[in-house]
């Protein structure tokens, strides 16, 4: 392979309660007038998008949410899940990237997103057995992409420090979504066979041995059977 | 009256001691009140404006028989005005406990009554001033006592007493409202000492002794409104509303005109409308007499106040139709000596013809600083579509605090009435010009202390990096492939130093451009530690040669220099001294930066392992005249691609190698330690320490190893990558100075400083810590652990981990040729002593000082300094 690279979005932007201050780049930066909102069906009626558009509405902005006939000069992504379809689809326009949930995925493409906020109040309070296993098995296997570098596996390390460390806050595991998001989608890339080479450096960086390293996941991934288990169960 | 207010306003006020049991009385149940809810409040507010509704005619009768003053039917529309305006505008107006709240901010304010209002109320609108005062209490939960004016006590405590039945009786404790009955200079000025806010409306010299009182006032000046009236205004709608305005209650509201000035252009006209209208222009020997009635030793004749013109004329010595409304008195003075430039408080006009416009202006400015009334009212008639910029100049002119445009003024000036943004208030702030503490029209907001509770919160955080990284050993020419293809760049600006260049560096890059088609120029004159004149020098020749890329190949140097040629060619016209201006915040900082990358795309291609300039918003620049150097620092510096080829760095020579290394070593670990250390940035600070250690001396033992060159390139810029973000710390400051200083390699000056540093940092009770929101307490002997046990350092508990993780670098130090102490490197004991002082200071004011973990004194850091120089503390 003769060359690399790594996918980053343009800026990223992160802490509770940061979305109004973001956003305020769509003005003073990006002298954005109207902003298309694209979210899942749900969040219409579950009333988690008024955050989102009472920031844009204190800005004085016009938006329109979901609609396909707006003439918009931004487009922002509030939700948990696009594929590259749906990504390739937008108006070629600054694109924002508001991931709406920890147990969500994303696309290569989104991450070289214009702007990604981060914003705890955002996001709803998951199971925390389920976050953790969705950020771990997206870092795992960001280890062993085709295009793994230490760039990609920095990320997927760091991820893996916060589910191991044992955190189940919404703060430690947000970041450590966004971190393994970053790795996994600039690690894995269609076409580019895996590659294990970076899983012994891993172990390495981590300070475990192969054999530890899978027991950890084994745990993180039991953790979930069990919730799983007791509580869907039930329903 | 009931049982309950018997019992609440005891006895009659008419000395010290019964005022004293008053405020006894007083305070008790406005210690109840502040307990109410808003609803309760609400609910008292209510009962008690409908109450004084009720009673305005009544006690419009009253005033005017009890002062012989006004006009009855007027006073009707004051109190009803007083009640009704200032029920509806705060009906709404959240007054207790917590009115404001913003939970995502974290910061709420809470209302709290002051305590006990005295209230001073003049004779000219005893009623309506009295209602207005006792409802605003009511509805900020303060009691009032009431100083009524003794030409006009019975209508005064007539109005309170109604208001505060009414309040008692819709739940209010009981007494929360009382009065003096007899009121005294001796009293008045008590109860102004006694209260916790003054209140007050009246004359100049009763708001003056209000301020003087000690306690906090809220009193109001004299007006003076003169009516400047453009040639461009509607003289028939100006003239009918001017005789409203003035006709009403005879003048005595304090916002009423006073003059008239007309440019001379409509003079006549506006003449000959006013006497068609009903007003009076007085000959010269009826002014003169009128001149003498008006003002006795400078001051206004009570006797006159309030009146119709037919009685002034009379008390005058003259005769004028009892149906007259205005007496109007042309004048050309604007003096003091001249009586119809005063205040009148009555149905007289002085009148003035102005030039212009300009001149009509002066005369109102003249008015008010000679005549009185600044701070209060000013009246402009105009074309207020057309004339906006007279509008403004006269807005501006003005030391008043209400500008009125085509409006009658007493009316105007109390609010709600013609225009509905208006506050309503019966007591109207002068601002400063006033000798007033309030500009305003007084409103609830004056009455309550306002309690701010501010939760902490974090601050926004970032990551940002260039929009392009390319790695890989061999990846240049690929990468640069995109100028063509997927970009089209046509002229391309290579920066580079005389080495590189002569020893064929820029050929694959040149080699490159050629077979795409792209014309380029190479700039290879940038010196180690490049000046502000070389920097110009290459952005003239940008100018001449007008790139759409610019290309910055070298170590920290050239690719420093590359970013302020890119930065001089964009905006020749930016500053940089401004551009170097110190900040403690990044995205709060006074100089906004210019927008980078509208005329050239800029790539930066490091040719050895330390900087991370490629990935970084940092360049210093050093003034050739004076040595200083200018540390900027923005993300519109960031270079848009990074290329980051090992083959360019296979001929480092060792003292480059090991230089360069420990700097990139030094980056990881002030990043992490960094109070602005985030996820984000620890991952690659913490990869990049490991590969250090692993790859970098062998590296330096053996150039030609290309996996070690390989990971060590890799490390640089990741270690760039997060000091771009979470930044440094003192080490960096102290060893910029320490270069400076002493012409040491930069990544030598900080690993000289390196542990010494760390040990500094890790102190768990520091002197000072580092200030921002996000960073608790400081906890930098645990972030270091946490860096030594990712890179395999054990120990038994985290001092030991820390001390072996300190020995490990020592030894990383020793392993690459790095020399122990300042002194072995040969600087003169007797020179370092003697820039000691000076260059302690400096890195204090080192712009990387403010991330430290531990906020340095300057005797601190020279005590650094001297360690690192000889070894040992000192």
């Amino acid at each position: 392979m003769s060359m690399q690279s790594f996918l980053t979005p343009d800026k990223l932007y992160f802490k509770q309660g940061c979305l109004p201050i973001a956003l305020q780049e769509l003005v003073d930066v990006y002298q954005v007038t109207r902003v298309l909102i694209r979210t899942d069906e749900e969040m219409l009626h579950n009333g988690r998008l008024v955050p989102l558009t009472g920031a844009l509405y204190d800005m004085g902005l016009d938006y329109a949410v979901n609609s396909e006939s707006f003439a918009a000069d931004c487009v922002i992504l509030y939700t948990g899940f696009v594929n590259a379809a749906q990504w390739n689809a937008l108006p070629e326009v600054p694109r924002i990237l508001i991931p709406s949930c920890i147990c969500g995925t994303f696309c290569r493409s989104c991450i070289g997103a214009d702007m990604v906020i981060l914003d705890e109040d955002l996001i709803p309070d998951e199971p925390a057995a389920l976050m953790r296993n969705r950020i771990l098995t997206h870092a795992w296997s960001a280890l062993t992409g085709g295009n793994a570098s230490d760039y990609t596996l920095s990320w997927a390390v760091q991820a893996m420090r916060t589910v191991f460390g044992g955190h189940t806050d919404k703060t430690a595991l947000l970041h450590a979504f966004w971190l393994a998001q970053q790795a996994f989608w600039n690690a894995k890339v269609p076409g580019v066979p895996d590659d294990t080479a970076m899983t012994e450096e891993a172990c390495e960086a981590l300070g475990m041995t192969m054999e530890e390293l899978t027991a950890k996941i084994r745990e993180v991934s039991d953790e979930e059977q069990q919730y799983a288990a007791t509580h869907f169960k039930k329903q | 009256m009931s049982e309950a207010n018997k019992q609440s306003n005891p006895a009659i006020v008419d000395s010290v001691e019964s005022l004293n049991a008053l405020f006894t009385t007083v305070r008790a149940a406005q210690q109840q009140y502040a307990s109410f809810t808003q609803e309760q409040v609400d609910a008292i507010f209510r009962a008690a404006a409908l109450a004084a509704n009720h009673a305005r005619i009544p006690l419009a009768k009253m005033a005017v028989e009890e002062t012989g003053m006004g006009v009855v039917e007027d006073k009707v529309i004051k109190n009803n005005y007083a009640a009704e305006h200032i029920y509806n505008h705060y009906k709404n107006t959240k007054t207790c406990g917590v009115i404001e709240e913003d939970k995502e901010f974290g910061i709420m304010k809470i209302a709290e009554p002051i305590g006990i209002i005295a209230a001073v109320i003049p004779t000219t609108n005893p009623t309506s001033t009295a209602i207005f005062k006792c409802l605003m209490a009511l509805k900020t939960r303060n009691g009032i006592i009431i100083s009524p004016h003794p030409r006009a006590k019975a209508s005064t405590i007539e109005a309170a007493r109604i208001v505060k039945e009414a309040a008692e009786k819709a739940g209010a404790p009981a007494g929360l409202i009382g009065w003096i009955d007899v009121p005294s200079l001796e009293l008045t000025n008590t109860v102004m000492k006694e209260a916790d806010i003054i209140l007050a409306t009246g004359g100049p010299g009763m708001v003056k002794s209000a301020y003087s009182s000690g306690t906090p006032a809220i009193g109001v000046g004299a007006g003076n409104a003169a009516a400047v009236i453009d040639s461009s205004a509607d003289i028939v709608n100006a003239v009918s509303s001017l005789i409203l305005s003035k006709t009403f209650d005879n003048g005595m509201i304090c916002a009423t005109e006073q003059t008239i000035i007309a440019c001379k252009d409509i003079y006549d006209a506006v003449k000959a409308e006013l006497i068609k209208r009903g007003c009076y222009f007085l000959n010269e020997e009826e002014k003169d007499k009128l001149r003498k009635t008006m003002l006795i030793n400078g001051a206004l004749n009570a006797k006159i106040v309030g009146q119709r013109p037919c009685t002034i004329a009379k008390l005058a010595g003259f005769e004028v139709p009892e149906d007259v409304k205005v007496l109007v008195g042309e004048a050309e003075s604007t003096g003091v000596e001249e009586a119809f430039a005063h205040e009148k408080l009555t149905t007289i006009l002085g009148m003035y013809k102005a030039e212009d416009f300009a001149d009509a202006t002066d005369k109102a400015e003249q008015l008010l600083i000679n005549a009185g009334g600044l701070g209060h009212t000013s009246s402009l008639w105009i074309d207020n579509v057309n004339e906006r910029e007279k509008i403004a100049a006269f807005a501006d002119r003005m030391k008043t605090c209400r500008i009125l445009v085509n409006t009658p003024s007493s009316l105007g000036g109390i609010g709600d009435l013609y225009n509905f943004k208006f506050p309503p208030s019966m007591t109207l702030g002068c601002g400063s010009w006033g000798g007033n503490s309030v500009s305003e029209n007084v409103g609830v907001k004056h009455l309550l202390n306002v309690k701010t509770v501010a939760e902490r919160r974090e601050n926004m955080l970032w990551f940002r990096t260039p929009e392009k990284v390319y790695f890989k050993k061999g990846c240049l020419p690929v990468a640069l492939d995109e100028l063509k293809n997927v970009m089209n760049k046509k002229r391309c600006f290579v920066v580079t130093d005389s080495f590189l260049y002569k020893n064929g560096f820029t050929k694959v890059i040149t080699d490159k451009l050629t077979e795409m088609g792209i014309a380029y120029t190479v700039f290879s004159d940038v010196e180690p530690d490049p000046t502000l004149k070389s920097a110009q020098i290459g952005a003239e020749a940008m100018r001449k040669f007008e790139p759409d890329c610019i290309i910055a190949l070298g170590g920290g140097s050239a690719m420093d220099a590359g970013k302020i040629m890119w930065v001089l060619y964009e905006h020749p016209e930016a500053d940089f001294l401004d551009m170097a201006m110190r900040f403690i915040d990044i995205r709060k900082r006074v100089y906004t930066f210019p927008k980078m990358g509208e005329k050239a795309y800029f790539i930066a291609i490091p040719t050895s392992s330390g900087t991370g300039s490629e990935v970084t918003p940092f360049a210093v620049i050093t003034d050739q005249e004076t040595g200083t150097k200018y540390p900027l620092a923005d993300y519109e510096l960031l270079p848009d691609m990074a290329i980051i080829d090992t083959d360019l760095m296979m001929s480092a020579p060792k003292g480059l190698t090991s230089a360069s290394g420990i700097d990139a070593m030094v980056h990881a670990l002030e990043a992490y330690a960094s109070v602005m250390a985030t996820d984000y940035t620890d991952g690659l600070a913490i990869r990049a320490m490991q590969l250090i250690f692993k790859y970098l001396p062998t590296a330096y033992e053996d150039g030609t190893n290309v996996k070690a060159r390989e990971k060590m390139a890799t490390a640089s810029t990741m270690a760039g990558m997060a000091f771009a973000n979470a930044f440094l710390g003192v080490c960096h400051s102290m060893a910029h100075k320490l270069g400076a200083y002493h012409h040491l390699p930069h990544g030598v000056a900080n690993a000289l400083l390196l542990t010494i540093v760390m040990r500094f940092n890790a102190c768990e009770k520091p002197r000072k810590m580092g200030v921002f929101s996000q960073y608790q307490y400081p906890h930098t002997l645990e972030r270091y652990v946490e860096c030594a046990e990712a890179c395999g350092v054990t120990g038994k508990d985290d001092q030991e981990i820390f001390e072996n993780f300190l020995q490990k670098l020592e030894d990383l130090k020793v392993a690459i040729g790095i020399k122990k102490t300042i002194k072995d490197y040969g600087i003169d004991e007797q020179v370092f002593l003697e820039k000691l002082d000076q260059m302690s200071e400096d890195a204090f004011d080192d712009q990387c000082t403010g991330a430290n973990p531990r906020y340095p004194l300057i005797s601190e850091i020279k005590e650094m300094y001297l360690e690192a120089y000889y070894g040992e503390k000192k």
